[in-house]
């Protein structure tokens, strides 16, 4: 671990990022080199950020490119399931802790250090002390804040499905989801919030929900049962329908209806551990069926069946779905 | 530093007083042996050390203890989950290559860094990396396979060389 007395802004860090992206796509001409060299002499900036990147470089090519490829796939896929399962045990049950304390920042850690997670593929109900039935989908994690004034779910990945119930206590307090971009506040009622990677996603099935962004003082709009919306803190999807069959997952299925492929793998993807996808002639086909999420190997076999598409296993954990018209 | 002065020695005599049985206890549900137990309680007061005065520690130690302890205890397992890994790979290498005990130590060492950096990246973008890291993929056909613009595609791997960076 080194550091010098003058670490690279993140300007420079984009400028080394940039070369070391042309140093990827192939050989530097000698013009580029000369280039390289200039920029790199252009302050001790971008000195050290050069240096970095030159460590980036240097511990890639450590790992022999035959091993890296057996590897890298698995540790991209996060923690394998014993692992997980050892670590959710071994920390369950234990109290929330102040913000500022956060050691770790990877979604695996947040899943990890989470008052509840679910793991890759598993589907988990939990009651909650005020009677609220949660159910946490694939992959997500969420922390429980209720105190005397609030109900508060800190959602921090993935999706949750909530079934308020009314408050026991003396003095109703409001129940809240809290996500990266907002917060959705119920009034009484049965709906999903969704962490995705630049917004949020709710859908209300009963009862309305008040939607407010992070920072904000009151909410921009109310979502009544049927609807369904995406958000970010600059940015609102129109209202969209919310599906009954969108919450087949409760169940464990997932229904699709005239779905995009690379879409439905898309959702596939997230119940099973490493990359899923389709080459670009194949993304467009649509798909409609019903598919177990406990067995996405299942559905993807079901797809070969029935679609124009062979299914193309790399390694366990890299998997393409391809276009196939024989 | 802080730790050196009277007051801090006596913070520190304290909290470790008071806590520390404790903590170990609470190691003891979580790993195999007392041995780890008493290894991680000790790492998880050197870390509190390292990373505040004492004096602002607010009013509930040990949840800052267990946040700490969690914290070692998923890296502890991280580290292992590669090392079983790397092990695995190396036994069905196609021919015995057998890398010295130093050559595996440095290649571990750099699986484990890698693994930081693949965390702290978006999916899509750690697929690009990995596309062009692993299969060796030009830009294009990184472009034509996932049917996104090229552009994207480099757009991905800058985010992706950023966060390796900044990991370091």
């Amino acid at each position: 671990m080194s550091r010098t007395d003058t670490p690279p802004d993140a300007q420079v860090y984009g400028e080394a990022a940039d070369w070391l992206v042309r140093l990827q796509g192939g050989p530097l001409s000698p013009r580029d080199m000369r280039e390289l060299l200039a920029w790199r002499k252009l302050s001790r900036r971008h000195e050290e950020a050069w240096r970095r990147a030159e460590e980036v470089l240097g511990i890639l090519r450590q790992v022999p490119p035959e091993l890296g490829r057996q590897v890298l796939p698995k540790l991209a896929a996060g923690a394998q399931g014993r692992t997980r399962r050892r670590v959710l045990a071994a920390l369950a049950g234990v109290g929330a802790v102040p913000a500022a304390w956060i050691v770790a920042r990877s979604q695996e850690a947040q899943v990890i250090l989470a008052d509840h997670a679910s793991g890759v593929g598993e589907i988990r109900e939990l009651s909650l002390p005020d009677g609220t039935r949660l159910v946490l989908n694939t992959r997500s994690a969420v922390d429980v804040r209720f105190d005397a004034r609030e109900r508060r779910l800190v959602l921090r990945a993935g999706e949750i499905l909530v079934e308020t119930a009314p408050d026991p206590a003396a003095v109703k307090r409001p129940f809240l989801v809290e996500t990266a971009h907002g917060q959705a506040r119920a009034l009484g009622t049965l709906y999903t919030v969704r962490q995705l990677d630049a917004a949020t996603a709710v859908s209300v099935y009963d009862g309305q929900v008040a939607l407010r962004r992070a920072g904000q003082a009151q909410p921009f709009t109310v979502l009544a049962p049927g609807q369904s919306l995406r958000f970010s803190a600059d940015w609102r999807s129109p209202v969209g329908s919310a599906e009954p069959a969108d919450l087949a997952w409760r169940r464990g299925m997932l229904v699709a209806k005239g779905m995009r492929l690379d879409a439905l793998l898309a959702e596939l993807g997230r119940y099973r551990r490493g990359l899923l996808y389709s080459t670009a002639d194949a993304a467009p086909l649509r798909v409609s069926g019903a598919f177990p999420l406990h067995d996405t190997d299942a559905g993807l076999a079901l797809l070969a069946r029935t679609m124009p598409v062979r299914v193309v296993r790399r390694t366990p954990y890299w998997v393409t779905v391809e276009h196939d018209p024989s | 530093m802080a730790a050196g002065s009277p007051t801090a020695q006596d913070g520190l005599h304290t909290l470790y007083a008071s806590h520390h049985g404790w903590l170990v206890g609470w190691l003891r549900r979580r790993v195999d042996s007392p041995a780890d137990a008493a290894d991680f309680a000790q790492d998880t007061f050197m870390r509190l050390l390292m990373r505040r005065s004492l004096a602002d520690l607010g009013p509930e130690p040990r949840a800052l203890l267990v946040h700490i302890a969690k914290a070692l205890l998923v890296d502890h397992w991280r580290h292992q989950e590669v090392a079983r890994l790397y092990r695995e790979a190396l036994a069905v290498q196609p021919e015995p290559l057998a890398p010295s005990a130093e050559a595996q130590a440095s290649v571990r060492e750099a699986l484990l860094r890698i693994d930081r950096m693949l965390a702290e990246m978006p999916e899509r973008v750690r697929v690009v990396f990995l596309m062009a890291h692993i299969d060796g993929l030009k830009y294009a056909e990184i472009a034509q396979r996932l049917g996104m613009a090229e552009i994207s595609v480099k757009r991905h791997m800058r985010r992706a060389f950023i966060a390796c960076m900044e990991m370091l």
